[in-house]
Order: structure tokens, then sequence, then C-alpha cells
């Protein structure tokens, strides 16, 4: 329930306050939200496998984050553009899927 | 021939990435974890009301909102960009418009003044045929217009990318070839919509609008031409202009109108300047003055910019 409630605060108040970000920042923004969607269900898997442990989730959230962000910076200085980005959004969205899928079983039982 | 995997290894080891991937992708830290805490003796799992928790969540909900604010695409500093640039262009074409307009009742005073001061020599009146002819007075007199408009649904909005026209749409060689037939069929004055083609006059294609002289025509095109010849119509329509308008209708669906009056009026060309001949080749020339009797080299026109 309290990380629900977290949730949705924060993105009340990411909504309300309209903060702008620089725009050397954008390109990361993206890939920092399905870092972040990866740590969520990866979460909410752990949670309904009964294995939830507060410090993996905090730790992977953040290092998702950073290793995304690093690798986006990364791609930019090589000169290769977006093609890294599109690894880590190929990585990690067979990780939602797949975490999606396994909560799904464990809901519906199908 | 079959190749078995040797034993102990499964026979899609090739495929590890996809498999670790499709299957394990839950983060082991967090069995490793829970096997820990139950060698502790503690339960598998914790407490989902760590602070630590909390705090993480309240700051993914912050990503998501910032981004999804930023990520818009209404938000983009691009799109500002766009607007501004919108607002500076049309802010110009207006500026440009009254100017243009204030040229050319500059113009008329001039012309009006001149015509008190000179006499009726003969050079006053060579000078006013030349002016007519040059495009430097307003005309008025017998005539017809043409309004040339797209086909109908084709290119009304912006459609038609990279600068390519629709099947539809009126291009600049349409244009281009319609006024020189005028000029052909006897024309003595041709404008279009309200800009006087003169003899430096361009009638050009930019992305996809229609230019003459660097300013933009929106659809209508409407031809304003004059002629007191007798018969200036007919001439046109009997020439190659009036085929050439026929099969913009018949095969392009282009809409044609003629209209013949006996009182039209065409502005004066706006920013009409005099232009200079200069030696090309001042260096040939001095080398062989009059060596064999051919006056100056001939004698380039200075290309400026309108």
């Amino acid at each position: 329930m309290i990380p629900a409630i977290g949730l949705s605060l924060g993105i009340i108040i990411g909504l309300l306050l309209q903060p702008a970000v620089p725009v050397w920042l954008q390109p990361y923004l993206p890939i920092a939200v399905i870092a972040a969607l990866d740590a969520v269900f990866g979460g909410v898997r752990a949670i309904l496998d009964g294995i939830f442990d507060d410090k993996v989730f905090v730790v992977s959230f953040l290092s998702n984050v950073v290793v995304a962000a690093f690798i986006v910076f990364l791609g930019d200085k090589l000169g290769v553009g977006s093609q890294l980005s599109t690894g880590v959004v190929v990585v990690l969205g067979v990780r939602i899927f797949s975490n999606v899928a396994a909560i799904r079983r464990h809901l519906f039982d199908a | 021939m079959t190749r078995t995997a040797p034993p102990g290894q499964r026979p899609d080891a090739s495929m590890t990435l996809l498999n670790t991937m499709l299957q394990r992708p839950l983060d082991p830290g967090y069995a490793a974890a829970a096997d820990r805490r139950e060698a502790q003796g503690r339960p598998r799992s914790t407490s989902l009301r760590s602070p630590l928790l909390a705090i993480a969540t309240v700051l993914i909900g912050l990503l998501v909102g910032i981004a999804s604010y930023n990520l818009t695409t209404a938000n983009k500093p691009r799109s500002q960009a766009r607007a501004d640039l919108i607002t500076q262009i049309e802010d110009r074409r207006a500026e440009v418009d009254s100017l243009a307009a204030k040229a050319t009742t500059l113009q008329g005073q001039v012309t009006t003044l001149e015509g008190d001061r000179l006499g009726t020599d003969a050079v006053t009146v060579r000078n006013h045929d030349l002016s007519v002819a040059v495009g430097t007075v307003p005309l008025q007199g017998p005539g017809f217009t043409l309004t040339l408009d797209d086909a109908p649904g084709a290119g009304a909005d912006d459609t038609a990318e990279g600068g390519q026209a629709q099947q539809g749409q009126v291009i600049a060689k349409d244009l281009q070839y319609v006024t020189n037939a005028l000029w052909r069929a006897g024309a003595e004055a041709v404008s279009i919509n309200g800009n006087r083609l003169t003899s430096t006059s361009a009638i050009r294609f930019a992305g996809s609008a229609l230019i003459v002289d660097f300013r933009p025509l929106t659809r209508p095109y409407v031809i304003t031409a004059l002629g007191d010849q007798k018969g200036f119509p007919a001439a046109f329509a009997d020439g190659a202009g009036g085929t050439y308008l026929s099969t913009l209708r018949s095969s392009f669906g282009i809409r044609v109108d003629t209209e013949v009056s006996d009182k039209l009026t065409v502005p004066a060309a706006v920013g009409l300047t005099t232009r200079y001949a200069r030696s090309g080749d001042t260096g040939a020339a001095t080398a062989t003055p009059g060596a064999t009797g051919t006056p100056s080299p001939t004698p380039t026109p200075e290309r400026s910019t309108p």
C-alpha cells in the first residue's frame, strides 16, 4: 500500500511542479523511465513471489537508472547515437514483458 | 548425420543470453537476499513499510511525472522555437507588405511630380512609353484576368512534402508558361496576385509555395493581363497558352477561370532598381586598345541581389 501511495504521490508532485529539465538531460529521461519501470515490475513480481527485499529493490532501481544513463552517454560520445539506447530498450523491454507475464500468472493463474 | 550435444551441455547452449533473459528476468539479487534471510531465520520477504522503499517509490513517481511533462511535444523547446519563428516570419511579411505599399505610393508621387515638371517634349514621351513597358507606373485598361486554382481536394492542406507538388497543384512552371504565352499574345502588362511582372521578375517554387519576386503567393492565383489590341484575349486563347490551360483543366483538374473586362488595373512594380553595366574584363580591354577597332568588351550585367 505504501509503495503505491508513494508512486502516485511522486507522479502528482512531478506533474504539479512541472520542473523544466535542462536540454542536455532530456535524452536520458526516456531511458531512465524505462529503467525505473523495469525495477518497479521486478519489485512487484518479487512481492508476489514472496521474496521482496527493499534494499535490493532500491539498489536495482538506482543501478538500472545509472547504467541506462551511462549507456546513453557512452553511445552519444562514441558517435553511435541512439543505437546503444536501443539495446537498453530491448533488454529492459523483454525483462518488463516477462515480469508482467509472471505477475499475470500470479494474479490470474493463467 | 546428427550431432548430439556432449553430456552435461544443453542443446541450446548457444542461446544462453535469450534463455536467461526470458526465463530468469527477475533480478537474481532478490532470490539471493531471500536465501540469506532464511538462513538467518528471518522471513523470506521484508515488509513493504520500510522508509527506504517509500522514498524510492516517490522518486520513481517523480521521475515518471517529470518525464511525462517534459517529453510531451507541447513543451519541447523545439516547438517553442518553431512558434517563435512563425511569428517572426509573419511580422516580417507584414513589414514587407507595408513597406511595399509605401514604396508604391512614393513611386506614384514621383511619377506625378515628374509629369508635372517635365514638359511634353519627345524625351518625356519616350520616358513615359518606356516606363509603361518597364513597369514603373500603374496601368489601367482593357484586358482579362485568369484565375488558376488547385484541383479540388489537392494540396488544400500541406500534404505535399519535400517540395514535391501533387498532381492537381498549380506549380511555378504553369504560371511561367501562362505568363510567357500572355506576353506572346501581346499583353502590355501582367501581374500575378497584385505583383507586377517586369523583365527581371522570377516565378519560382520554394518548398511547396509559389514565389513571385521573392514574395510568396497564396491560392488562388489571379493573373491580370492588360492589352488594348483588338482580339487580345482571343489571341491568347487560340495560342499555346489556351491549349496549355485546357490541358491543365482536363488532365489535372486545375480550375481555370477567364474573365474579360474593360477596366482592369495593374499596379506598378515594387523594388525596381537601375543596374549599370560594367566592363567585365578591364585588363584585356586596356591591353589592346582599339587594335582591332572593336568597342570595349561586351558589358556583362552586374549580378546584384534583388
